[in-house]
């Protein structure tokens, strides 16, 4: 019967791939030792982490915690927020012209395949809740906050050796122009570990496989564009492809010389001298809008190292929050070449 | 788990299972032993994933977050499952379509665009476009963003019955146990949402018979 269901169902959509990673921060949200904790919707900045097929730091950005908060973790249940601050200034400087001077302040680690980079760093991101009627399934609410962390994490330079990952749990802190929701302190400050498993698989981030991407500019930016972006604009989801190659990575000299010239040719990037991430160290952000939000790479500001992310709104309307508000912040602390990972007991992490 | 996998007590009558416990008696077990409730997660997540990343797209991991999110509902909810019904698909697709409407706007987002990919000649990709509008292609590269504007059109619990039949490949029981509502009715809505699809895409009215 050649009828209008049977059209529909000859143009279903491909399945996007399901990451060994997200399922298994699923399964262990139904069975794991942790509080159970509804894992919040679309993060801004890390979310496109969860699109970047099988990159194991995926995990991390959406797993838990518990433990005592660390320093700087002020609970500011404020309605609203801090006040906002300044929108970013578009300095003249180009985009081409600060990754270019990023480019040739590379360097590299030079790990063996038997060790393991070691990432620290501290995250602000956006956690979105919408509440459902029950009986249609109505958007009834919406609530959002700020979840913070610090991170460490271990990963086998050639992909070949479990990694792991540490997560403190900071205070939550309110949404600009949110309220602080209830939910936002279900789960108590603390300390979790992961086992990053690599079950026979190479992932995409190791440094072995980073050093298989292009060492020209123009290879690099056809890899940028070549990734798999759904119905966001090319450009955009270029620029996200740029921030999941350095979070949590070690990118190779040369390819990260690549990338950030690469970098430098999608439209829209543009330059602000006032950035700042979340250590509060103070650099030059390059960066592009999207949602409403500019979506920061922080630099400092004379050895043009990566500092961190920033994500400041710069359209109030589309991102619900105040002008010049921030929305997410990170800074990578340190990179550093270790022999070994920590062992961690991880009973609910297998493989397939 | 595999090879030590508790015993479960399982109903009477249920006894020779060549595939192991059905679902309902993993729910059942689950209750006791919270535990048991990742065999339903294995056995039905990668399937509710496709189904949520077709809906609502590949980005922003949106997929992963509603698959995640409708496991831990049907984890609280558990208690509330009726356990004469063997198969927990139909729930659990129940479940995930609640939470897809909750998406609503990022899935009829993401039909739009599909709507308006194909359709524009802008863009540096529409030479090409016209190009491979040729012969028989015109059915399949137009039909499917006039198909997905469509779509769009129909109301957020029209498109999850339909696309439950015609994406899930549930029937229309099993679409009548998801939504909770008499297969009649399943049948009933199913012809107006025919009904509508042939005027969106102006397709000629069915003879009446």
């Amino acid at each position: 019967m050649n009828d209008e269901i049977e059209m529909v169902r000859q143009a279903r959509p491909e399945a996007a791939p399901y990451s060994r990673e997200a399922r298994l921060a699923a399964r262990r949200a139904l069975t794991g030792p942790a509080p159970r904790r509804r894992r919040p919707y679309g993060i801004a900045l890390a979310g496109a982490l969860a699109v970047a097929a099988a990159s194991v730091v995926a995990i991390g950005t959406l797993v838990p915690g518990t433990r005592d908060a660390g320093p700087g973790s002020v609970s500011t249940a404020s309605v609203g927020g801090q006040a906002p601050v300044t929108l970013p200034k578009i300095a003249k400087m180009s985009a081409e012209e600060v990754l270019g001077r990023a480019a040739d302040a590379v360097t590299d680690l030079h790990p063996r395949d038997d060790q393991f980079i070691k990432v620290t760093s501290e995250t602000m991101y956006g956690a979105f809740q919408v509440s459902l009627k029950a009986e249609n399934g109505d958007q009834v609410g919406e609530n959002r906050y700020l979840y913070r962390t610090k991170r460490a994490i271990w990963l086998s330079a050639d992909g070949t050796r479990d990694g792991a990952l540490k997560i403190e749990r900071l205070a939550p802190r309110a949404y600009p122009g949110w309220p602080l929701p209830k939910e936002a302190n279900e789960e108590k400050p603390g300390t979790e570990w992961n086992k990053l498993p690599t079950c026979g698989r190479v992932s995409d981030t190791a440094y072995t496989s980073l050093k298989k991407l292009p060492e020209d500019a123009e290879g690099m930016r056809a890899y940028l564009y070549s990734r798999e972006h759904g119905d966001r604009p090319a450009d955009a989801a270029a620029w996200t492809a740029v921030g999941d190659l350095l979070r949590e990575t070690y990118m190779p000299a040369a390819q990260r010389a690549a990338l950030f010239k690469a970098a430098a040719t999608i439209p829209g990037v543009t330059v602000t001298e006032d950035a700042e991430d979340a250590a509060g160290r103070k650099g030059i952000g390059v960066g592009r809008e999207s949602a409403g939000v500019r979506e920061d790479i922080v630099f400092h500001p004379e050895t043009y190292e990566l500092l961190g992310e920033r994500g400041i709104v710069v359209d109030e309307k589309e991102a619900k929050a105040p002008l010049g508000s921030l929305v997410a912040s990170t800074a990578q602390l340190t990179v550093s070449v270790e022999d070994t990972a920590p062992e961690v007991d991880d009973p609910y992490v297998r493989c397939g | 788990m595999s090879s030590t996998a508790p015993r479960l007590d399982l109903p009477a009558g249920d006894p020779a299972e060549p595939d192991g416990p059905t679902d309902a008696g993993l729910i059942r077990a689950s209750l006791e032993r919270p535990e048991e409730f990742s065999g339903v997660f294995d056995r039905y997540a990668d399937e509710i994933h496709a189904y949520v990343s077709r809906r609502l797209g590949p980005e922003l991991g949106q997929a992963d977050d509603v698959t995640a999110e409708t496991f831990l509902v049907a984890f609280r909810k558990r208690h509330k499952y009726d356990l004469t019904r063997p198969d927990a698909r139909p729930w659990l697709y129940g479940i995930a379509g609640k939470l897809i409407s909750g998406h609503r706007r990022s899935e009829t987002r993401r039909l739009k665009s599909l709507a308006k990919a194909a359709g524009g000649a802008d863009g540096p990709g529409a030479a090409l476009h016209e190009e491979e509008r040729s012969a028989e292609r015109v059915s399949a590269a137009a039909m499917r963003p006039a198909l997905a504007a469509a779509l769009a059109r129909l109301s957020a619990a029209e498109r999850d019955l339909l696309l439950l039949v015609a994406w899930a490949d549930l029937t229309y029981e099993e679409t009548a146990e998801a939504l909770k509502i008499p297969v009649g009715t399943v049948r009933s809505r199913l012809h107006r949402i025919r009904a509508k699809l042939r005027r969106h895409l102006h397709l000629p009215e069915e003879p009446t018979a």
